[in-house]
């Protein structure tokens, strides 16, 4: 090997070494491996929720991290925070530390500074964490609330007792109205009290009950001689009669209230509501029974 | 492919041939019909009433008098078949305008008019039954009652003897049975009543006061 090519070969090992020496020492002076980290001191009652390497931050963002977590003589916790030089500025000696504990997500060590022109936080001095908890808070938003939730539980109480006197007013009201209303408030149900008849009621019901029952079967149960289908068609049929019989009912019950405006009023409505439930049932009858025709011609013949 | 194309034209075809259109009104008062005699028999009047309106409603759409006439028939043969009398005005309106000889003669027959049934006009189902009455054994009778198939025929046929005064302990059971295995809860109780008056007539005091304790239960 001749002179000249080893010094080539030496002086592209020394440049490489070089670059790459320089490289780590700018990332650990960009990392701030250089800098200089001043170490404060904080005191808290409680460990509970910090951890080393708690990040420690300023008008949210990170200046630091909790370098340290010891107990003293006085079994008092004593919490080293790590600030960089260029970030020690914001720590004044009227600077608020709180450990902040979010609902979700981790807790935080938060400095908070009101005057930036007060005087330098001495090292030497340890201040106390105050405890940020949002639980707490929410406790504390929540109770007004809750008091005032007292207060309607207690006017329930009293309505409640007053219901239970004989002599109460609201029994009162209620034994007027019983009066008013007549029949109509011993029936149970809304359908009851419009068709006037406990009979058409419990008829819907049951079909209705059918229906839900139908549902339940699978597909499968669904076609075949013995499957749901007819049994679809036969309820079907059978609602229509139903809800027929609703329907002279609440004919019924139209003439007999014509003096009372208002409820004819409503419940002309519901029976025309009624008509059309009736009348798109029908339909969807004899639907089904054109696409499945039963066993039976169906020819009406002599008996 | 064009084996395929066959197929499915011939398949079409065929499934054209199978199904025959059947008109709304037909099938809607051939259901009506079925559902007013199987309510009326299981004692829903109201409901029977609805549904034989119905079934009016749908025959007259087509404006079959001969349909018609055979719902209103149905109707009486319901009553008869529960010992009940019949208003026959609508049938009678209907035959004077277009008179069918089937249709009278079925309404002879549930007038009870023996003698001027034509066998061969009324349904199959008779015509044993009417052979033995006119023959006159009541065993007979009651072996042929009990040889037809259909249910509701075979009421309309022990109707017709209570209503004739010809019947026995047995034709009233055979009521009795029919009624109860379809659960015509309307016709047994009238059965069970003619069965308990005819202990009582035969002074079986014993058998009465059962059918009584029957009725009573089921009544509750």
């Amino acid at each position: 090997m001749s002179k000249k090519v080893e010094v080539k070969v030496g002086l592209f090992v020394v440049i490489t070494s070089v670059l790459i020496i320089a490289s780590v020492l700018y990332l650990a002076y960009s990392k701030g491996f250089f800098t200089r980290e001043y170490i404060y001191t904080l005191s808290s009652k409680s460990g509970e929720d910090l951890t080393e390497g708690m990040p420690v931050l300023f008008s949210g963002y990170k200046i630091g991290r909790v370098e340290t977590l010891e107990l003293n003589d006085q079994g008092i916790l004593l919490i080293k925070i790590r600030i960089p030089e260029q970030h020690s500025k914001w720590i004044r000696s009227d600077s608020t530390f709180s450990l902040y504990k979010p609902l979700i997500g981790s807790s935080r060590l938060i400095i908070a500074t009101e005057n930036l022109n007060s005087p330098a936080l001495s090292p030497k001095t340890i201040p106390e964490i105050v405890m940020v908890n949002d639980i707490n808070e929410s406790i504390k938003k929540v109770q007004p609330t809750l008091a005032k939730l007292d207060k309607v539980v207690t006017n329930i109480e009293r309505i409640t007792a007053n219901l239970a006197d004989p002599q109460g007013n609201v029994n009162k009201i209620l034994s007027h109205s019983e009066k008013l209303t007549g029949n109509l408030a011993k029936k149970d149900t809304l359908i009851e009290m419009a068709t006037g008849t406990p009979e058409s009621a419990q008829s819907v019901n049951e079909s209705l009950k059918k229906i839900r029952d139908l549902l339940a079967k699978t597909d499968d149960q669904v076609y075949g001689n013995d499957g749901a289908l007819p049994l679809v068609r036969k309820i079907l049929k059978d609602i229509i009669v139903k809800l027929e019989k609703i329907n002279t009912a609440l004919d019924n019950v139209v003439k007999i209230s014509a003096d009372a405006s208002d409820s004819t009023k409503d419940l002309k409505l519901l029976r025309t509501e009624i008509d059309t439930t009736v009348n798109s049932i029908d339909k969807l009858v004899s639907d089904i029974n054109k696409i499945l025709p039963s066993k039976k011609e169906p020819e009406i013949k002599l008996p | 492919m064009k084996n395929i194309v066959y197929l499915l034209t011939f398949s079409i075809i065929l499934l054209g041939c199978g199904s025959k259109q059947i008109p709304d009104w037909t099938n809607a008062s051939f259901n009506q019909l079925e559902n007013y005699k199987k309510n009326y028999l299981s004692g829903n009047e109201h409901r029977a009433e609805l549904y034989f309106n119905k079934t009016l409603d749908d025959i007259k759409k087509s404006g079959d008098l001969e349909i018609l006439a055979r719902a209103y028939l149905t109707q009486y043969a319901v009553h008869v078949a529960v010992i009940e009398a019949f208003d026959d005005g609508e049938y009678l309106r209907i035959d004077a305008l277009q008179p069918v000889l089937q249709n009278r003669n079925f309404y002879s027959f549930l007038k009870g008019s023996f003698d001027t049934v034509d066998k061969r006009l009324l349904p199959q189902q008779y015509d044993g039954f009417l052979r033995a009455f006119r023959k006159g054994k009541i065993e007979d009778i009651a072996y042929e009652i009990s040889r037809i198939e259909d249910p509701l025929s075979k009421l309309i046929a022990v109707g017709l003897l209570v209503q004739k005064n010809t019947y026995d302990e047995g034709i009233l059971k055979i009521a009795v049975d029919t009624a109860s295995h379809n659960g015509w809860k309307r016709a047994l109780l009238v059965y069970l009543d003619k069965l308990h008056s005819f202990y009582e007539m035969k002074k079986e005091t014993q058998k009465a006061a059962n059918i009584e304790q029957k009725i009573q239960l089921i009544k509750k």
